[in-house]
């Protein structure tokens, strides 16, 4: 871990900054799948609020 | 360093955040409103307050210096906070906000309902907020006793807790979020200013700056900053970063203080995409504190980094830590000093004032204060409600009482929990920020964070479940921390400093043990509708 990889930069610097982008990854694979489940819920509580009505 | 502009761009932070609080008085007269801005705080604007709320004075000071002192080790405080959001991305915020009112006990007796599970949760959020508070303030002491030498800390804590509780109570949670907003977007802003004047001086060449990062060589030592193991080293090590990465990552999704402001946004949909601004806010932040740390350790300088103890004060700080008595021996008999890693708070300071000549260093400072101020205004808050709400309205009172009685009960738990915050920061000034900091996260990670989790994903989890996952928890982080290195020096039983690896799954082991000894019918019964309720927002809090 302590080897220099990118120019001085070492192998651990690397794999934290690494995870700066993990998450901000992580973070918009997240964001993109949850429009798809936010749609389903909207689905969803029309749905029960429509039955709950009659 | 002269006090005068400091204190004029710190007047005008108060300033401006007492014309926003002003304008929020009127507006919350109700509970809702006093404890969750009427949940009408737009995604944005949350994730901004997020940030605000959660980039303490540690965050600033705190991990520029350790950047500074120890490179990539203290750098390693940076991912774990920021990787941290991914659990309360993932796990805590929209269920959260679906499931609960005002506080975390909500979400955790939403199904296990008894008077001994949000008790015990009350407590447990109560005593990560007095902590954590506690810490904050002790820190501003601090940061006005190394650059303000002629006010006192006690000065400065009491400031600090009076204009908190203005905000909280004049302004409630719509004011409280506005400072953290201002605050947060002060902080980042200098922090990236900060950045740019380091690359700057640097020829803005990545390179040439590394290298010099890369050349800076800690006393006796052959690690480089951009290397590990200049703050983790020994055999133990690698423990002690593992144990407090697990503290880290695991203790933001309990912090209380950042899980209530979940619960004033409209939706689950607001309260993911304010965290995903959170997200952004932060991990730029964080990077900068690579920027601004190595930044002080080439532009400044460690050596000239931070108070200098001499003679006896230097021979009873080295007796105190014989774990790098032989580092700071030779620093001692070379320099006649040596420098003791708490002051490494004024890495960012002393690199503003080199960078930016004395007004920027003032402004620096002034932000400090202000980091600290919004980050106690929102825990104070977060303290009322768990009285208010947990304590007394549901506990006490059992659900009754009308709104005249919540708000003035929310109000006085304000005073009462700043009151008990501002003598406690007095009476424990001499402790360690980073100690009291950690056992904030500590306790938040092996207690709130097993039982929220599971309340929230196990069909089984039962009422005795929960009551053992949290005492278990909360008793063995503090036990553990009382028998640590930080608290007992040499002598320590438990050997590392952290004691999230071994208290964070006696946290998970009661809670599971609690269920399987005590099953729970009636609350097992309630899982589907707790899952269909977080998931869709049925019947959620509005």
């Amino acid at each position: 871990m302590s080897r220099a990889v990118l120019g001085p930069l070492t192998l651990a610097y690397c794999f934290a900054l690494a995870q700066f982008v993990m998450t901000w990854i992580l973070l918009a694979v997240y964001l993109w799948r949850g429009r798809a489940f936010d749609l389903a819920a909207a689905r969803i509580r029309r749905h029960e609020t429509r039955e709950v009505k009659q | 360093m002269n006090a005068q502009p400091s204190l004029v761009i710190f007047a005008v932070f108060v300033g401006i955040t007492l014309v926003v609080t002003y304008a929020a008085a009127g507006q919350s007269t109700t509970s809702r409103g006093f404890y969750a801005a009427d949940r009408r705080i737009g995604p944005m604007q949350n994730g901004w307050a997020i940030a605000g709320d959660y980039l303490s004075a540690a965050s600033f000071l705190g991990i520029t210096g350790l950047v500074a002192f120890y490179g990539f080790d203290g750098f390693m405080y940076s991912v774990g906070w920021l990787v941290a959001y991914l659990a309360v991305l993932f796990f805590i915020a929209e269920p959260l906000r679906n499931t609960g009112k005002f506080t975390m006990a909500d979400t955790i007796s939403f199904r296990l309902r008894g008077r001994g599970v949000r008790a015990i949760a009350a407590v447990s959020t109560l005593a990560v907020t007095l902590f954590y508070m506690i810490a904050q303030m002790v820190g501003s002491g601090l940061i006005v006793t190394l650059l303000l030498p002629q006010f006192s800390d006690f000065v400065a804590i009491a400031a600090v807790g009076v204009l908190m509780l203005v905000y909280v109570l004049f302004g409630g949670m719509l004011a409280t979020t506005w400072v953290q907003i201002i605050k947060a977007s002060l902080l980042l802003a200098t922090a990236v200013a900060l950045s740019l004047l380091v690359m700057g001086y640097f020829h803005f060449s990545l390179p040439e700056f590394l290298q010099a990062a890369a050349s800076v060589r800690v006393s006796g030592n052959e690690t480089n900053l951009l290397q590990p193991g200049l703050l983790y080293h020994g055999p133990l090590g690698a423990w002690n970063l593992i144990s407090l990465g697990i503290a880290l990552v695991l203790g933001t999704a309990g912090l209380p203080h950042i899980l209530m402001r979940f619960f004033t946004v409209p939706s689950a949909r607001a309260a993911r995409v304010s965290t995903a601004w959170a997200m952004v806010l932060v991990g730029i932040f964080y990077l900068t504190t690579s920027f601004m740390g190595l930044g002080a350790a080439t532009i400044v300088g460690q050596e000239h980094i931070g108070k200098r103890l001499y003679a006896g004060e230097a021979i009873t700080y080295i007796a105190h830590h014989p774990e790098r008595k032989q580092a700071l021996d030779s620093q001692l008999t070379r320099n006649g000093f040596v420098v003791p890693a708490p002051n490494t708070n004024l890495a960012a300071p002393l690199l503003a004032g080199r960078l930016g000549g004395p007004l920027l260093a003032a402004f620096v400072a002034a932000v400090a204060f202000a980091t600290i101020l919004a980050v106690v205004a929102g825990l104070t808050i977060t303290a009322s409600s768990a009285f208010a709400h947990d304590i007394w309205f549901s506990l006490v009172r059992n659900g009754k009482g009308n709104e005249r009685e919540q708000f003035f009960v929310a109000r006085g738990a304000a005073v009462a929990v700043g009151a008990v915050a501002i003598v406690l920061s007095v009476a424990l000034r001499g402790y360690n920020v980073a100690f009291l900091v950690g056992l904030a996260f500590a306790v938040a990670a092996s207690a709130n964070v097993p039982t929220l989790l599971l309340a929230l994903s196990w069909r089984r989890f039962s009422r005795a479940g929960a009551i053992a996952g949290m005492l278990s928890g909360l008793v063995s982080s503090l036990a553990l921390i009382a028998l640590s290195p930080i608290a007992m020096g040499s002598h320590a039983i438990f050997p590392l400093d952290n004691p999230g690896l071994v208290s964070i799954p006696i946290g998970f082991a009661g809670a599971i043990l609690g269920t399987l000894l005590v099953p729970d019918p009636s609350s097992e019964a309630m899982f589907d509708e707790l899952q269909v309720r977080a998931a869709t927002g049925l019947g959620a809090e509005v």
